[in-house]
């Protein structure tokens, strides 16, 4: 008696069925209070006589309670809500039923482990249709590019502003803190430091100067003593400007293209500071810019390119007015044009300056990458199934088919990868495994009724592989490969 | 056809498209089965073109419209 007999002993019943029993019987057949089964058996008898099954009798009774519930019933089950249970009572019986099950939840779930066990345990069971019927789920997409792009925009944003103010309020910030802030901004410059803190030399001197008078240095002294006396009329402005001013003497100086990079982050920190000056510093600064420009003409090139670069890191709006501000001059055009075009351009350099860059261009250059990174891989493939494909083909191929065959193997892949990710996250999974691979096969008709996965295995792969595969008794009861019992058959033993 | 199947590269493979999988010890094998299968389909349906098209040899044409009558194209 019990619930034994009453939940499992029925093979002819359909889960539906048995659903329904389990929900409008489940108190009753609590071992601990047994009164109220008996007390429930007289009422059932004296309904319908019919029997559905000829099991015993209890069973019996509540099979037989079934038919006259049934048409009254609406049959969305929650279990255990005592309000659906009000909504579904018609007749005295299924009152008096109703009340004992409210009784016997109320018991059970505050007295009776035992029987909340139960009913947890029958609740897994009463849900196997809502379990099943989940759809396979996706993973979510990843919606990485996007992310690492805004995050590295701000963060150069962050840094150009820190590095705008501290140049702003601290004249007299040591040249070493500074061309760290400077360096740290150009990130892939893998030239003398040296390069950069004459630059940043000359920062602090026209800062200096700016308060002061002329420095003692070489040309490029005499290059910012220029600046500086343009600049000096405009000392709320003056420290952008004197980055500006100080890239340009950097340029003349060395050309390289970390003091570009310092020019279009001048620029850029010129445009994060008050916008009144800029255009007026700017032209000045820029006269002197345009004849150091004019001096090294290698230089356009790599300024065209380290400015999309920059800009790329930084793509503010500012910097795009500013740099058409001074649109005006005649080699800074390259500049300006840069920067005013910088969107569309921005994607077709990429593709040039690909390997040093950080991640952020590695989300957007991803099909470069990507092809370039599988290159070192896919030959290791493509040997192996050009010779399988002639094999398998038994006639000459020709060689352009065989860069279709290598087209239709990536796409296969793709498409292979994702279905058994979906397999695998079905499984609650991260790993998959190989009743994942067996389920993929099975659906691609590989794997038939009369066709099981052994065969296939056997057909077609070395020997070694198929003894790690194919299970094989040996003597002494032991299984090679060994057979471990995954956590989901102790979950059904459970139930 | 005794060749060793690429298995770290198949790793690879998954692990560029779906960082968040793994596979495990003897799913790659049966991967790699699954491979080599797939290339069978291709080339005898390739074949079958060919022969259609009373040619000798295997051409690209054979071989795309070989993939499309495949399931999963």
């Amino acid at each position: 008696m019990g619930p034994g007999p009453l939940l499992y002993d029925v093979i002819d019943d359909t889960p539906r069925t048995l659903m329904k029993k389990i929900i409008h019987l489940l108190p009753p057949a609590s071992p601990v209070v047994p009164g109220i089964s008996k007390h429930e058996e007289p009422e059932v008898a004296a309904e319908e006589g019919e029997a559905e099954l000829p099991t015993g009798r209890p069973s019996s009774v509540e099979e037989m309670e079934l038919p006259g519930l049934l048409p009254e019933e609406r049959p969305v089950f929650t279990p255990f809500t005592n309000k659906k249970r009000k909504q579904l009572e018609f007749s005295e019986f299924e009152r008096a039923v109703s009340r004992q099950l409210v009784q016997n939840q109320a018991l059970s779930l505050l007295d009776n482990p035992v029987a909340r066990s139960l009913s947890m345990s029958l609740d897994y069971l009463v849900r196997p249709d809502t379990v099943e019927r989940r759809p396979l789920r996706q993973r979510a997409e990843n919606r990485k590019p996007l992310d690492i792009k805004a995050f590295e925009d701000k963060v150069e944003q962050d840094m150009l502003r820190r590095k705008a103010q501290s140049c702003l309020v601290d004249s007299e910030m040591s040249p070493g803190s500074q061309a760290t802030m400077l360096t740290s901004v150009g990130t892939e410059n893998k030239q003398d430091h040296s390069q950069w803190t004459n630059p940043v030399e000359q920062l602090s001197v026209s800062e200096e100067m700016v308060v002061g008078h002329v420095s003692d240095k070489e040309e490029d002294v005499a290059m910012t003593v220029n600046r500086v006396d343009q600049e000096e009329d405009f000392r709320e402005g003056a420290a952008p400007s004197e980055e500006k001013g100080v890239a340009e003497a950097g340029v003349e100086n060395q050309g390289s293209p970390e003091a570009e990079r310092e020019i279009a982050q001048g620029i850029g920190a010129g445009s994060l500071s008050k916008h009144s000056n800029p255009t007026f510093s700017e032209k000045s600064g820029m006269e002197p810019l345009k004849d150091a420009v004019e001096q090294a003409d290698g230089l356009e090139d790599q300024a065209v390119l380290v400015e999309l670069d920059s800009l790329e890191e930084k793509p503010t709006e500012d910097e795009a007015e500013d740099a058409e501000n001074g649109g005006d001059f005649m080699k800074t055009p390259s500049f300006v044009c840069a920067a005013a075009y910088k969107q569309p351009l921005l994607t077709p350099s990429l593709a040039k300056p690909a390997a040093p860059k950080p991640s952020l261009k590695l989300q957007q250059a991803k099909p470069v990458l990507k092809y370039s990174r599988k290159k070192p891989l896919e030959p290791k493939m493509s040997r192996s199934f050009i010779r399988v494909f002639k094999d398998y083909a038994k006639m000459p191929v020709a060689t352009e088919s065989f860069r279709i065959v290598e087209k239709c193997t990536e796409k296969y892949f793709k498409q292979l990868w994702n279905d058994l990710a979906a397999f695998s996250s079905h499984a609650g999974r991260k790993t998959v495994e190989v009743s994942d691979v067996e389920v993929l096969m099975r659906r691609q008709k590989l794997v038939t009724d009369e066709i099981p996965l052994h065969v296939l295995i056997e057909r077609h792969l070395p020997l070694d592989y198929r003894k790690l595969l194919i299970p094989v008794a040996v003597s002494g009861n032991k299984v090679i490969p060994e057979i471990k019992r995954s956590s989901s058959h102790r979950r059904q033993k459970d139930a | 056809m005794g060749r060793a199947a690429p298995r770290a590269a198949l790793r690879k493979m998954l692990k560029n498209e779906k960082p968040g999988f793994r596979l495990s010890a003897c799913a790659d094998l049966l991967v790699h089965l699954n491979f080599l299968l797939f290339l069978r389909r291709l080339a005898e349906e390739a074949r079958t073109n060919a022969f259609q098209n009373r040619s000798r040899i295997i051409k690209p044409e054979h071989i795309i419209l070989a993939a499309k009558v495949i399931e999963h194209f």
